[in-house]
């Protein structure tokens, strides 16, 4: 028999209300939660975003879907079992642009309510929650500017290189009283260098902050030396900040864009401190069957 | 097709009236008790869960205000000597959706299957049989579509959606009808379940005829067969996720510049070990914020927001920044996550 407290403390999301709301009695959700011991969030991130495969009906139902290789064998974690992997969809209806429910991870770490008749026993600590969002693969990207930055650094995404980015904004604070006088935004077609249009490749992930419109800002910041607004966006708990090019955004389509570490479930308590024992009993099944590797979880009341 | 479509109408038939005399004999029922087709007055008519079903309701107005209610619901007496006593009363034992449109459309008398006989285990019966009835209604549904577009009637699912239909059961309905011919035959025969068919109008058109051909040379199209196919079509599809997953936590991310400010950690034994790219990331992200604080803190529009905005924006600046002269260490770094092994 497995000892559930054999797994000491890990990493957990944090319980705050998001976006979709605010966690329900007796429900339970899988995790990546967040450590001091972790990895960037651009590292899961899936970039450029890939169409969903077809045939897979994911929209509103979470599956558990075995790992294959490329080759067609099925994919085995250390102890040489299978791993599943969990398909989630994120909807529209609670985070309307992607950015929102990355920037949710990135400050809080996920949390997604699962279907309790799932067979949460096959997950373990090697399954990834491989995210698709609605409006996510940009079908204009190469009619449209280059996004500011790839958070991936992949080769022709960005306009610059992430650190030049950031070393170009600064050298032009110095030179401000210069740029006033070409204050004019030049058309998209001219403002990027022809050597980097060139290079251009995408779709890129990171184009999609840039392409929520200003109107779905909840404060909009006018800074100096700088064409474009500086947007803050609330959803849930989370403020992020976004500068929206005015591109056309009809162009987003439905796609695959993260695959987070499964870090372990959480079971939130009901009023009488019960929890979905069915659900309860999977994941002691599992970490039965995982043994060290098996997905850890906890009690909670939120 | 034609002869094809006859021959199964005949089939399903008889399937249908086996079925029911399964079903009789299962719940211990001899026969059908007598029953009569009347013309009987909404007010007479009790329908039990109306809140239940008032939102699928509304949904079958529409096509009962063009084409009235196609199958006569089924009703029980409840009070009065007979079926036929004119202050009879009846309460709905099938057909509760189409007796509630009826009234919101504001007809005022419908044609009813009246039962006479009023015990619970009939109402149950009776809805059972409709139910079991119902289970096959949707291959005729797709047995009209497919006779729609042999016949090349140009007709959209937005003009069949002002009828009342469900559009997004119409929808599937409609790709069941287009898919192969030996496929179609064999839903239309009933030798391909709804769930079969479900999945195979997931299949891509390549898939659908490769299976169409095992068809075609008499192979039985079982729920498995389906399930292999579209199980292997979305593995496939996950290929290039899974490559460019494996590729990205194989390759070890660009030095940055901002690399030299950050202490190096130590992570526990048990942690997969630590990416030195994640604390520079995580930290220019933070002086950009900064950076864009300071920026707001020194524009015009910042005189003009109101004071607990300015201290909010004092406060989150400082605070970030107090965050950047933390060892990592020593506090939780909000921009990462756990890693895995890849």
């Amino acid at each position: 028999m497995i000892d559930p407290t054999m797994f000491g403390d890990f990493p957990k999301a944090d319980p705050v209300p998001r976006g979709c709301g605010e966690r329900e009695p007796g429900g339970v959700y899988a995790e990546s939660g967040l450590s001091p011991w972790g990895r960037p969030l651009e590292e899961f991130l899936i970039d450029p975003p890939l169409p969903l495969p077809d045939g897979l009906d994911l929209v509103n139902k979470p599956q558990v879907w075995q790992r294959v290789l490329p080759s067609g064998e099925p994919a085995l974690d250390e102890q040489g079992q299978p791993i599943y992997d969990l398909l989630i969809w994120i909807g529209a209806e609670f985070y309307p642009y992607c950015p929102d429910y990355l920037e949710e991870v990135r400050r809080y770490g996920a949390s997604r309510r699962l279907n309790p008749n799932l067979d949460l026993s096959l997950l373990s600590r090697a399954s990834r929650m491989i995210l698709a969002h609605p409006r996510v693969i940009n079908t204009l990207w190469h009619e449209q500017e280059p996004p500011q930055r790839c958070g991936k650094h992949v080769p022709g995404h960005a306009l610059l290189p992430i650190e030049e980015a950031e070393m170009d904004e600064e050298a032009g604070d110095e030179d401000e009283w210069e740029q006033e006088e070409e204050a004019l935004p030049a058309p998209a077609s001219q403002s990027t260098p022809a050597n980097v249009r060139a290079l251009h490749t995408g779709p890129c992930l990171f184009k999609t902050w840039e392409l929520i419109p200003q109107e779905a800002a909840e404060t909009t910041i006018t800074l100096d030396g700088e064409e474009r607004l500086l947007c803050l966006r609330a959803i849930g708990s989370t403020t992020y900040q976004y500068r929206p090019t005015g591109e056309e955004a009809s162009g987003l389509m439905p796609g695959l864009f993260a695959a987070l570490p499964l870090t372990g479930f959480a079971l939130i308590r009901f009023a009488d401190g019960s929890v979905n024992e069915r659900a309860k009993e999977k994941i002691l099944a599992g970490m039965e069957a995982h043994g060290a590797a098996a997905a850890p979880f906890y009690e909670s009341d939120r | 097709m034609t002869q094809t479509f006859s021959r199964v109408l005949t089939a399903d038939v008889q399937a249908r009236e086996q079925s029911d005399a399964l079903l009789l004999k299962r719940l211990g029922v001899e026969s059908l008790p007598a029953h009569e087709t009347l013309y009987v007055a909404l007010e007479r008519l009790i329908i039990p869960g109306v809140q239940m079903i008032e939102r699928q309701a509304k949904q079958l107005v529409k096509s009962i205000e063009r084409v009235g209610i196609l199958q006569a619901p089924a009703v029980m007496l409840v009070q009065g000597s007979d079926i036929h006593d004119p202050d009879a009363t009846f309460e709905v034992i099938a057909g509760r959706r189409r007796v509630l449109a009826a009234r919101l459309a504001g007809l005022e008398v419908i044609k009813c299957e009246a039962y006479q006989a009023s015990t619970s285990q009939l109402a149950s019966l009776i809805t059972l049989i409709e139910n079991e009835q119902r289970s096959s209604a949707w291959v005729k549904e797709v047995e009209a579509l497919r006779k729609l577009i042999d016949e090349r009637v140009g007709m959209t699912l937005d003009d069949l959606a002002t009828f009342g239909f469900h559009r997004a059961q119409l929808s599937e309905r409609l790709k069941i009808a287009q898919l192969p011919v030996p496929l179609v035959e064999r839903v239309l025969a009933g030798e391909i379940s709804r769930e079969t068919a479900r999945k195979l109008i997931r299949l891509t058109r390549a898939q659908q005829e490769q299976i169409a051909g095992l068809a075609a040379q008499g192979e039985d199209i079982t729920v498995d067969v389906v399930k292999h196919a579209l199980r292997a079509q979305i593995d496939a599809g996950f290929v290039p996720m899974q490559a460019q997953l494996a590729q990205a936590w194989s390759i070890a991310p660009p030095p940055s510049p901002a690399l030299s400010p950050v202490p190096a950690r130590a992570a526990p034994a048990n942690m997969p070990p630590e990416n030195d790219h994640a604390v520079p990331q995580a930290a220019s992200a933070l002086m950009q914020l900064i950076a864009d604080l300071r920026r707001f803190e020194q524009s015009d529009e910042y005189r003009t927001v109101p004071a607990a905005v300015r201290s909010l924006t004092t406060a989150l600046s400082q605070q970030v920044q107090v965050c950047l002269r933390t060892p990592p260490s020593s506090s939780s770094t909000p921009q990462e996550l756990k890693g895995v092994n890849p």
